[in-house]
Formats: C-alpha cells, structure tokens, sequence
C-alpha cells in the first residue's frame, strides 16, 4: 500500500515555509517565513524560542549572515531549543535559509541501483584540498565511520549528489555540517573549527526523493 | 591516561538477576566497549566484552568518556538498564554529550549498558502504526528517515511498532534528536504495542525520525 507513486502533478515541490514562534512550544508571535532570512532582528523576530516546518528542509545559524554554528530542520516540530541542537552549545538561531535541494534522477525501478541514477554521493577526506584517506559513500547513511574502518578526521569533502549532514560524534550526535552539492577543500569551507566528523547522513524530502516516501492509502 | 583496572568477571554474571533485570540474549559476537570514569579518555579504565548492569560495581561512580571498538551498545542513564537510552556504535565519545544528545531534561550519567545483538544494518525492517496495538495507518520501513514528516507521515506520532529483523532507534524530534529509544526484534518479540514498552523513560508516543544501528 506504500509503494503507490504519486500522481505528477502533486510532485511539485511546495515553496518553503516555516513557522517561528518567539516563546517555546509554539507559543507567543508567530513569524512566517518562505525565504532566507539574513537577520530576524531586523525582521522583527526578537527571539526563537520554537519552530514548526511546514515545508522543508532549512538551515538555521547561530549569527546574522548565514555565519556560526549551524542547525538543520526538515519537516517537523521543534518546541524549544534543545530540540534543534545537537552540542547544547547555543540556544541562539539568528539567521535562516531554505536549503537547496536538487530533484533526484527519476529513474525506473530496476535501474535505481546502477551508479547512474544515484541520488546522493558524497566523499569525505582525511586531509585539505581532496587528500589523504577517504571515505566514500553513496545512497545511505553513516552512523559510524568507525564501523566502516575510516578513523581519520575529515578535512576536506567533496559532494557529488544530493544534500547531507555530517556530524562530529558517532550517531548524528554533536555538531552539525550541512553539505551541498560542491567542493568543501577546508574544514573551515564547511564552518568546523575542528576537522572532525564521524557521522553522515543524508537530508531526504518526498518532494524531491520519492523512494521509500509513505503514500497512505485511501 | 589511568592505571587499568582488572575486568570483572562478567562472563559469570549470575544469570538469574540477568533475567530479573532484562532478559538479554546470549551475546554471540565479538562486542567490545572501553569505559573511563573521566572525561577525554582519562582516569579508570575499563573494557567490556558483554553486559555490565552497575558499574558502580565495578569501582565506578560514572562513566564520563568511553570507546566503543566493536559492536553496537546502548547506555543507560540508571542501574539495571533503566532510565534515558543511549544508542552507542562504534566510535569515540570523550564527554556525556557525545551520547546524551541535547534533551532539555540532560544526564550526566550514564550507569550501565548492553550489547544490541539484533543490530543488522542491512536486513533490518520496522512497521510502525498509526495507534497502540497495531492499529491504523501503517509503514514498513526498511531505511533511515531523519523526518517522517517530510517523507509523507502524517504527525508527530507513532502508535505501536513491530520489529521483524534488526534493531532500531527512535527519536523524539526530526535528525535523531530528543529521547532515544532502542527497540530490537529480539526484545518483546519484536512487538511494541504501546509507548510505555518503549522504555521507562518514554513519557508521550512522539517520535519524529527512525534509523537502522549500525553493528
């Protein structure tokens, strides 16, 4: 019953949009925004105390300009600041932008798996400027790098395909990277003060990733 | 670095009060966990090759940094594999909030742990439901899903839960946030019907992002 697609029409992608609320668990004014927003001060958001996700995916920062630690929301409830940090580090979000997703390759089924039609690919190396070990991976997640026998840290990424999260703990746990379609050639490029990441995965979307999504039946 | 003390004898761990606390299966494959009672790997040390149900008698007042070199674990903030659960694959965690995560209620401790024997990255399935027992809407899942939401479920919620294969946790909040909450198919006969089976620490039926554990 889940494996119906979804008629082409509804395959558009809805325009972001996400719900900030200046007091914890959606209460006290309530901003709306479908755009990237360099300065909620300036937009008159005086502080964030919780968030809904209508439509997905998002980064948050902790300073103005897109600058300082980063948190990723996809579609969902985030009632208080513990919910969208991964370090405990900042309760503090100051800026905000959709995140780009790119369409996966609509492929039939059985030509999913060839290398073609991935839908994400990204390379993690141990040193600056693509160098040293590396680590590779394409169309799943990564709790644990260990388990997969890369130890080294991660200096430098290279992402192929689709949008990912790295994170500097084993289990999606500590700091948070948000990984594009690009080149990232210094820890720095992707906003780490240290080169250290041990767990990846990647930011999925219906919209835009249709395996695997849920279509209740009627 | 700490002087190393001698592993207990854990094998021998009288398995009767094994079965009062949790019924565990016998561990099969090679786990491996290194605990330190300081943070960044220092002070007392050490290994662990199967379930430790107190570390405080092991010499321990807390664990404040650990390795985990082989297998999948979950931590526990009590004795007796009570309390907040916390998903530990293999890796380094030099502080509690490598593990604990970012809840508002946070733990500095962490009194006990297990190996998840069930942990299967590639055969693992869960359905999970609408409502409690089975019942309304279902999903079967085989693969990770940071937002359920964004995936087409409807809210905030999963009512009960079946396990065929593997082990999984669950998360409160979208990209593995919030409470965890490690459910296997050995455990329960892989059978979760309420939220309250989940683990002493689940206080709602919120759970907004799944995953497989990787062994």
């Amino acid at each position: 019953a889940s494996e119906h697609q979804m008629p082409a029409s509804k395959q558009q992608p809805a325009s972001p949009n996400i719900a900030i609320f200046e007091q914890e668990n959606f209460q006290g004014r309530c901003h709306e925004l479908s755009g990237a927003c360099p300065n909620l001060k300036d937009a008159g958001v005086d502080k964030v105390g919780s968030i809904l996700v209508h439509s997905g995916p998002w980064v948050g920062y902790e300073q103005a300009s897109c600058k300082g630690e980063q948190f990723v929301f996809e579609k969902g409830e985030y009632p208080r600041w513990d919910s969208w940090t991964n370090s405990r580090r900042s309760d503090s979000i100051t800026s905000l932008r959709p995140i780009k997703v790119v369409r996966a390759p609509r492929q039939p089924l059985p030509t999913r798996q060839t290398k073609d039609s991935q839908e994400h690919k990204i390379v993690l190396y141990e040193n600056p400027s693509f160098t040293g070990k590396k680590i590779e991976i394409i169309d799943d997640d990564v709790p644990s790098f260990h388990a997969h026998g890369y130890q080294e840290k991660v200096s430098s990424v290279r992402v192929q395909s689709g949008t990912w999260v790295g994170y500097q703990y084993p289990g999606y746990r500590g700091y948070q990277y948000l990984f594009e379609k690009g080149d990232y050639k210094d820890s720095s490029e992707f906003g780490a003060q240290h080169p250290q990441i041990q767990s990846v995965r990647r930011i999925r979307d219906m919209q835009w990733h249709q395996r695997g999504a849920y279509h209740p039946s009627n | 670095m700490g002087e190393a003390a001698v592993p207990p004898e854990l094998d021998t761990f009288p398995a009767a009060k094994m079965a009062q606390t949790n019924p565990l299966p016998v561990p099969m494959g090679p786990w491996k966990i290194t605990v330190y009672d300081q943070e960044n790997f220092q002070g007392k040390r050490m290994e662990f090759t199967s379930a430790c149900p107190n570390i405080m008698e092991c010499g321990f007042d807390n664990i404040r940094s650990l390795k985990v070199e082989c297998g999948a674990w979950v931590g526990y903030e009590h004795t007796g594999f009570c309390g907040q659960q916390f998903i530990l694959e293999r890796g380094e965690y030099p502080r509690w909030d490598a593990w604990s995560g970012s809840n508002a209620y946070h733990i500095e401790r962490l009194m006990s742990f297990r190996p998840v024997c069930s942990a299967n990255h590639k055969e693992s399935k869960i359905t999970v439901y609408e409502k409690d027992n089975f019942i309304g809407r279902q999903w079967e899942i085989s693969d990770d899903y940071p937002s359920l939401q964004a995936m087409g479920w409807a809210n905030n919620e999963v009512g009960s839960m079946k396990i065929p294969c593997g082990a999984w946790v669950c998360y409160q909040y979208p990209g593995y946030r919030g409470y965890q909450y490690v459910l296997e198919a050995d455990h329960h006969g892989g059978d979760y019907k309420h939220w309250r089976e989940w683990g002493s620490h689940a206080q709602t039926s919120q759970i907004q992002s799944i995953r497989r554990i990787q062994q």
